[in-house]
């Protein structure tokens, strides 16, 4: 049972379905082979990489939209960069 | 998290032009960045609850800037301070108070009808996409299922007669349909089990019999299963009617008796079984009364006698005065684990309430009155998935290998094992440096804040320093941010895990920024202000600092070969759990031998 709201599941399901993926692999372990099966991972896990990564510019423009220096701005998406190991 | 961040920053650009003073009021950038921080709110709040934490933050913040306004008696104050009533004065109050009303019904309108109107829409794309019943399916009422593709169903006749075919549902649990089939209870009476059974099957066809036989015109009862098809009078089962309840397929009668059901075994639970053979005339054990439940029940005739789903009621044994129920217990695997059934003594249950789903009888024809599931519509269904939603997610309490709580995320005291296999492993941990210092700006300000505070009271006048109101307003804002994100994690029941800490850590990292900038460039007498060359060095020197980190962690990210010894450096707590073990002495010599795999978090 999902106790999300929907929005997440439908773009990964968006992207899912630009990547061409077919919807027969279940993503019930990790660790299972995806690539026997031929799933696209490599686009599919593009979305979530994006949203990752426009974090770093997104704290850039927040910190110079609240008063920062760039330099400092700077600092903050690099702390983004190398902070959390792992951003879903 | 991006969703998130897109609110902070839209959400710091209309503070911005909102600090820019009434003339950019409801000018074209001063609505875009009102509207952004909308839909960044709905668009958080669509991918998880924690939104609504960022809601909060955004709500805290506008409620400052609307007292703000109203204070601000020059340009928008609905508080007139002129002493005279003067007309003058009157009239400039009505167009103030005017301005003010405009403010309010502008952020009422982008920060709550935005967010609420895409949050519904989302829901309505979500519909609209998953026409198709799933695994899910049991979560929700049959309303809501009657919707799905294949899961609809056909009209079936209003009226339920002395001598219907029904199935009969369970209205609470969604367990399904009253249901026997030819096997023993091995337990108790070893009488024929009855249970719940959520498909649809002949084993759940009943047929409901007057608790007497009718008689014909020559005063002879008239026996068989057709005995009720052809009477002058339509046999309509009215509230308080006792029934006999026979199933079709084994020939036995739905029957309880004082003897302890099979899982629960309670004192005021009775055991219900199916008990007799064909041809048998039953006993009082299977007497059932019908009680209509006239508040759940559709108004109208459905509150006077039996009709198809439109009435709620109960079945209560006459001879004990139990009632029929089932709640979510399985059966063990003699019974293949199909819901439990029983007959519950004492108080209302919600659990005692059933309905009947279909009826066939001979006298109803296909031009009799037919009901179906009433379409919840898209608010019922909205509605109804918020409940299931909230009650599921509180349910998840149960613990798990790598949950963690609340106390112990800023300190980054344990991570969350993901996967591992041939020598190699993925765990999750923040970067330590970013990680602490970002907690510790927040202590900073927490202490400066604590000061401040105490020198207010004592009348020092700290705020009339620009830098200083600005920084405490300014870091506080994301302090607020971050504690908004934070606590209340701690009033939750369910199992967390270390991620749901990353939007705190997101508004940490910001707190963290804006107090080096604002130590290095604006606070005049630590030397830094003149000395711009030395914060530059200090935010490198910071960056490298964390990259070098970054990078001595790295294989626990990216799953990547790593030596024993070189794990062992970097894991500088015991709490740290990840297992230095799984790696061998030298990185070449991969891969033999798997470590076993571990249960996984779901990822939420």
């Amino acid at each position: 049972m999902d106790v999300h709201p929907p929005l997440a599941k439908l773009m990964i399901t968006l992207f899912g379905f630009v990547a061409g993926f077919d919807g027969n692999f279940d993503f019930k372990d990790i660790g299972k082979d995806y690539l026997e099966p031929n799933v696209p991972y490599v686009a599919m896990r593009m979305f979530p990489a994006i949203c990752g990564i426009l974090l770093a510019p997104t704290m850039f423009l927040t910190l110079k939209a609240a008063g920062c220096r760039s330099f400092t701005a700077l600092m903050g998406a690099g702390l983004i960069i190398f902070g959390a190991l792992e951003c879903p | 998290m991006i969703a998130t961040a897109f609110t902070a920053f839209a959400f710091t650009s209309f503070s911005n032009q909102q600090e820019l003073g009434p003339s950019r009021a409801f000018g074209l950038s001063w609505w875009f960045w009102l509207a952004m921080t909308g839909l960044g709110l709905g668009m958080t709040v669509s991918i998880k609850w924690v939104g609504l934490f960022t809601i909060a933050w955004v709500g805290a913040l506008t409620l400052v800037h609307l007292w703000v306004l109203l204070g601000d008696y020059k340009n928008v104050s609905v508080v007139s301070f002129s002493l005279d009533a003067h007309v003058v004065a009157m009239e400039s109050a009505n167009g103030s108070q005017r301005i003010f009303a405009k403010h309010f019904m502008a952020r009422a309108f982008c920060l709550i009808v935005i967010p609420l109107t895409f949050y519904m829409a989302m829901f309505q794309i979500h519909f609209l996409v998953l026409q198709n019943p799933g695994d899910g399916d049991g979560f929700m009422s049959s309303e809501f299922q009657s919707t799905l593709n294949s899961k609809g169903m056909q009209n079936v006749a209003a009226d339920v007669l002395f001598g219907s075919r029904v199935s009969i549902r369970h209205l609470n649990t969604q367990g399904g349909y009253l249901h026997s089939h030819p096997l023993m209870y091995p337990t108790g009476s070893k009488q024929q089990q009855i249970t719940l059974y959520p498909h649809k099957d002949d084993n759940n066809l009943w047929f409901l019999e007057n608790q007497t036989q009718p008689l014909d015109i020559n005063g002879e009862p008239i026996n068989g299963t057709g005995a009720w098809n052809n009477l002058a009078e339509t046999p309509y089962i009215k509230d308080g009617a006792v029934l006999r309840i026979y199933h079709i397929a084994t020939h036995r009668r739905l029957h309880s008796h004082d003897v302890r059901p099979p899982v629960t075994e309670a004192d005021w639970q009775n055991e219900v079984s199916a008990y007799g053979y064909e041809g048998f005339d039953g006993d009082a054990n299977d007497f059932f009364r019908v009680e209509i439940v006239k508040k759940k029940s559709k108004s109208g005739v459905a509150q006077e006698r039996l009709r198809t789903i439109d009435t709620k009621f109960r079945l209560v044994h006459v001879m004990t005065g139990c009632v029929l129920f089932s709640h979510k217990v399985k059966l063990p695997d003699w019974a293949s684990e199909q819901q439990e059934v029983t007959c519950a003594r004492g108080g209302t249950l919600p659990n005692s309430v059933w309905y009947i789903e279909s009826n066939e009888h001979a006298q109803l024809g296909p031009d009799a009155e037919t009901v179906n599931y009433a379409n919840p519509g898209f608010f019922g269904k909205f509605w109804e998935l918020q409940k299931v939603m909230w009650k599921t997610n509180a349910g998840l309490v149960e613990s798990h290998a790598w949950d963690s709580r609340p106390p112990s995320w800023p300190i980054l005291s344990r991570g969350i094992n993901f996967w591992g296999k041939n020598h190699r492993q993925i765990y999750l941990i923040g970067n330590p440096i970013i990680w602490w210092s970002a907690t510790a700006s927040v202590l900073l300000y927490v202490l400066f804040k604590g000061i401040a505070v105490l020198r207010w009271q004592r009348s020092c006048n700290d705020y009339a320093v620009t830098v200083f109101k600005r920084f405490d307003y300014e870091i506080g804002t994301s302090v607020l941010g971050w504690a908004l994100h934070y606590f209340p994690f701690f009033l939750m029941q369910r199992q967390l895990f270390l991620h749901h800490y990353f939007p705190a850590l997101y508004f940490g990292i910001m707190a963290f920024c804006q107090t080096y900038d604002f130590i290095t460039t604006r606070v005049s007498g630590v030397g830094l202000r003149e000395n711009p060359i030395i914060s530059k060095v200090g935010a490198v020197a910071f960056l490298a600092l964390s990259a070098v980190t970054f990078a001595l962690f790295s294989p626990l990210a990216y799953g990547n070969t790593w030596t024993k010894a070189e794990c062992n450096r970097v894991k500088l707590f015991g709490t740290w759990d990840w297992d230095c073990n799984t790696f061998l002495d030298t990185v070449s010599g991969l891969p033999d031998g798997v470590i076993p795999k571990r249960k996984l978090p779901e990822r939420a």
